[in-house]
């Protein structure tokens, strides 16, 4: 076993950006060569209610926009269904609205967005949609095996207000 | 101020058909969170032993219960008896996914439990895998070995070892 300096903090805070009111939120040269997995918290709402928070991938100030896929399951009740798309716009998703004045809780890590393989991410979301509160556990990749430097958020529809938080875990 | 999560160990390998780390749990965490970054040319769930003094467990007490969505289906199922836990993320070809795994109370002498979180087939159709993990003896335990599968097939990557601190 390769022994580190255990004294070393293992979760790094990189970044974080607000916005009140804004179509998306961008925050470059968040992910570099440094760390190799990212954690994301969001605290976002929406402008349009029960509507996702979502990412997009950027380098070098330009957002990519399509080249994306997912595979979901949600558990609601006793149902458990699965959806999955090959051709998507949204990097990852990170977030929701119960209401326009609620944010949901959202996990989500992002693998290797700054080397070149595919990236990578797993999201939990406690979905408050309809009376009910859903299980969603959301898969996404990148199409191809492009180096990002950072993300932009955004909703599905509408403007977003909030912050957003990045970390690094640290390699040594 | 204190940091929560820290770094105790990173492992860097090439074509090896196994990694085993010793000594990295102990009484000093109850929880862990283990990446895991690998491919193999065989396309495998990578699978996981607990190891106490240099020797893996390698007894029929783990357990698991895994969920697994492909495209509209989710399916899911439960095992018993296992010499092993499976599904420890996956080691494909060429592919480094994100593997996120946490484990709880293996130092402890009580029943160690984990859950395993990825993201397989990354390159091609994409899949959401979720496994629950346990084991049915309360022994302690110092380490653990990860192997790319069940057949003489090889892994590269790496895996690095987080302790929550209490």
């Amino acid at each position: 076993m390769a022994q580190v300096n255990s004294d070393k903090n293992g979760l790094v805070f990189i970044a974080k950006n607000s916005g009140t009111g804004v179509a998306s939120i961008d925050i470059d040269n968040c992910f570099s060569s440094k760390y190799t997995q990212y954690r994301i918290i969001t605290d976002v709402i929406t402008s349009v209610a029960f509507r996702g928070v979502n990412a997009q991938y950027r380098s070098g100030g330009v957002t990519t926009i399509t080249g994306y896929k997912y595979q979901y399951m949600i558990g609601s009740t006793t149902v458990v269904v699965g959806a999955r798309s090959l051709s998507e716009i949204w990097a990852a998703y990170i977030g929701g609205t119960k209401s326009t004045d609620t944010s949901e809780i959202v996990l989500t890590e992002i693998r290797n967005p700054f080397q070149t393989q595919y990236t990578t991410a797993i999201s939990f979301l406690a979905q408050q949609s309809n009376g009910t509160i859903n299980s969603d556990v959301f898969t996404t990749s990148t199409s191809a095996t492009t180096s990002f430097d950072g993300i932009r958020i955004l909703a599905e529809t509408g403007n977003i207000t909030g912050t957003v938080y990045i970390y690094g875990y640290v390699n040594s | 101020m204190a940091t929560g999560l820290k770094l105790l160990s990173r492992d860097s390998f090439t074509t090896v058909t196994s990694v085993s780390l010793d000594n990295v749990f102990s009484s000093s965490y109850k929880q862990y969170k283990i990446v895991t970054d690998v491919d193999s040319g065989n396309n495998e769930n990578v699978l996981f032993r607990l190891r106490a003094s240099g020797t893996d467990n390698s007894s029929g007490n783990y357990r698991r219960t895994y969920l697994v969505g492909t495209s509209t289906s989710v399916v899911g199922a439960n095992e018993s008896s296992q010499t092993v836990w499976s599904g420890f993320g996956r080691a494909e070809s060429g592919v480094r996914q994100c593997n996120i795994t946490e484990v709880l109370n293996p130092f402890q002498s009580t029943n160690t439990t984990a859950y395993s979180f990825f993201v397989p087939s990354a390159s091609g159709n994409l899949e959401v895998i979720s496994v629950a993990y346990d084991i049915t003896v309360s022994t302690s335990y110092d380490g653990f070995t990860i192997a790319p599968g069940f057949s003489a097939s090889t892994f590269s990557g790496t895996v690095q070892v987080y302790g929550y601190v209490i």
